[in-house]
């Protein structure tokens, strides 16, 4: 993690372009570039300038964005909490019914259902998601004008931009789903399972379906940073105000500041992910838990 | 010379080659031949754009501006009035070029990188593991945001943020590999037959990383094409008047109130290319390494 914020700290550094004449203006004297430059920091050795940020960090101090003089926290918290919550609806909906469909498909190998969950699979794991996204404006913001196609005043407004940004993740659980739930259905115990007498929703669900969840718990961990990453581009499709909008616009304008908090934040969560699926998985599997 | 019966066994087809073997699984997967066959067509397209469109990529036309498909302009026209079959069939040279070009380099680069970090290992594979560790912390698209924001814009610096974003894998894939093979009998026999480490390493355990290595080359195609066209898209990859499909759609997003057509074609374009690349790929996994299959 230490690294990581060296890294993001450096790259942000190496961005071309002074932050400080894109704020004063082209024409600003030399005095007034100095002295803007001196109250930022910027004029201070990269270590210093790291060793500044890194301590601000630890205690809770992101720094304060070159554009609007406003403390970074305070600038990324509301956009943060809308992408969160664009985020937590959108794999809700895909985790359920990527695994419904999975089960479904799973259980019907062969047949119609299982022919139409494969494709639909395959199909979005390929379709580009503003491409989705901008299909949806069309029909639903544009044809039949039901939805919002922009920002995000109301629930309405974030059918749209949580369908677009769950629909490869769906896509990739159903999959995952249908293969692990095969794999477990040809183990031993689901024939004793079965033996018993048990109902084919009991063996299905308790013993087939909780047994594959392990691998699709995986899954859906490695794909939920790719997921922050593409709601850059959901944002940006649906002018929806979170923080990958956000990025987009502070990289234009080169503020430093906010850019290197961003990619600090989606990184610490890339990582902080991966250690919430760990745990995860020794709920889900006891042999874990025990070693 | 005389034909061995080695030799009269090659020419009846009777043979178990590599590659007859994998054929013979590859042509059972209906789906994996039907993306081959799209996969040439695609190729055949990248190479001859402009003999096959009807128009000139940068033909303009004020007089038909943003109309919708018809029989003179299959795709309908964008807001200067230049055919769009004519833009979406020579963005597939520009998406091929791209994808081939940077995933080639990470293959050969990424597998250099696994196969002497698996085989040396010690402090360089710590190092090597630690680096790709840090590049995987970074959720794929904003690394490629961040390389081609210090880059500036524009196509050389995609294909070379795709470049740095995707070589972890591959050096993660032939590492694995290279681990598994290096103790393995074949490889001790090898050394201790005097093969010097350059041999073991590209003659013994090289191909037997590869199968791996293709799978992973087909899959990651589709993956840069998709990463170039998002960050087209984002207005970070090719520029105006370049007929890549990320920046079509791009400029198609403000007429998406008025017309569907300009954003229709570009979308189904990228949405079918990675499409052939992803079935590719699972239908070489199945043929080549039936473990890693339904994976």
């Amino acid at each position: 993690m230490l690294l990581v914020s060296v890294v993001a700290f450096l790259f942000i550094r190496l961005i071309p372009g002074d932050p400080v004449r894109l704020m004063v203006g082209e024409d600003a004297s030399y005095e007034t570039v100095m002295n803007v430059t001196r109250k930022l920091g910027l004029d201070k050795p990269l270590i210093t300038q790291y060793g500044i940020w890194m301590k601000g960090i630890l205690q809770g101090d992101l720094g304060t964005s070159f554009r609007t003089g406003r403390p970074v926290l305070e600038e990324i918290a509301p956009r943060y909490g809308k992408t969160v919550r664009l985020a937590l609806i959108s794999i809700s909906w895909s985790v359920i019914l990527g695994m419904l469909m999975g089960v479904w498909s799973g259980t019907n190998v062969g047949k119609w259902q299982d022919y139409f969950g494969v494709t639909l699979t395959v199909a979005g794991q390929a379709v580009p998601a503003f491409w989705i996204g901008l299909l949806l404006i069309y029909v639903f913001g544009v044809r039949l004008k039901v939805l919002p196609v922009s920002g995000a005043k109301n629930w309405k407004a974030l059918i749209l931009p949580a369908f677009t940004m769950g629909t490869s993740m769906a896509a990739t659980v159903t999959r995952f789903t249908r293969s692990s739930l095969l794999e477990s259905l040809k183990e031993d115990y689901i024939r004793t399972a079965r033996a018993k007498g048990l109902k084919e929703r009991v063996v299905i669900w308790k013993h087939g379906f909780r047994n594959s969840l392990i691998s699709v718990v995986t899954v859906i961990g490695m794909n939920f940073g790719a997921m922050l990453g593409g709601s850059v581009l959901i944002e940006e499709v649906f002018v929806y105000p979170g923080i990958g909008s956000f990025l987009v616009s502070s990289i234009g304008l080169r503020d430093y500041v906010v850019v290197q908090a961003l990619i600090l934040l989606l990184s610490a969560h890339y990582v902080f992910i991966n250690v919430f699926v760990d745990i995860v998985y020794a709920i889900l599997n006891p042999e874990i838990r025990f070693e | 010379m005389e034909k061995t019966a080695l030799m009269n066994q090659a020419e009846s087809g009777d043979i178990r080659t590599p590659f007859s073997v994998f054929w013979k699984k590859f042509k059972k997967q209906k789906t994996g031949v039907v993306a081959a066959v799209f996969f040439v067509i695609l190729v055949f397209v990248a190479i001859f754009c402009y003999q096959l469109a009807p128009y000139g990529i940068n033909e303009y036309d004020y007089s038909s501006v943003m109309q919708p498909p018809s029989a003179k302009h299959w795709f309908g026209t964008d807001e200067f009035g230049r055919d769009l079959f004519s833009r979406v069939l020579c963005g597939t040279r520009i998406s091929l070029s791209v994808g081939f070009l940077s995933v080639t380099i990470v293959a050969i680069v990424g597998s250099f990188i696994g196969l002497f970090s698996g085989y040396i290992g010690g402090w360089f594979d710590t190092i090597i593991m630690s680096l790709s560790d840090v590049l995987y912390a970074f959720p794929g698209l904003i690394l490629a945001i961040a390389i081609v924001a210090i880059l500036g814009p524009g196509l050389t610096n995609v294909v070379i943020a795709i470049i740095v974003f995707r070589i972890p894998i591959f050096a993660r894939i032939v590492r694995g590999n290279t681990l598994n093979l290096k103790n393995s009998v074949y490889i001790q026999a090898a050394r201790s037959l005097g093969a010097s480490p350059a041999r073991i390493l590209f003659v013994h355990i090289l191909p037997g990383a590869l199968p791996s290595v293709i799978v992973q080359y087909s899959i990651s195609i589709s993956g840069s094409i998709m990463t170039s066209a998002s960050l087209s898209f984002l207005g970070m990859g090719a520029k105006a008047p370049t007929p890549e499909w990320g920046l079509l759609l791009s400029n198609a997003r403000i007429y998406i109130f008025t017309s569907l057509h300009y954003a229709m074609f570009p979308g189904l374009a990228i949405f079918l290319t990675v499409l052939c690349f992803n079935l590719l790929g699972d239908a070489l996994r199945s043929a080549l390494d039936p473990k890693l299959s339904e994976m």
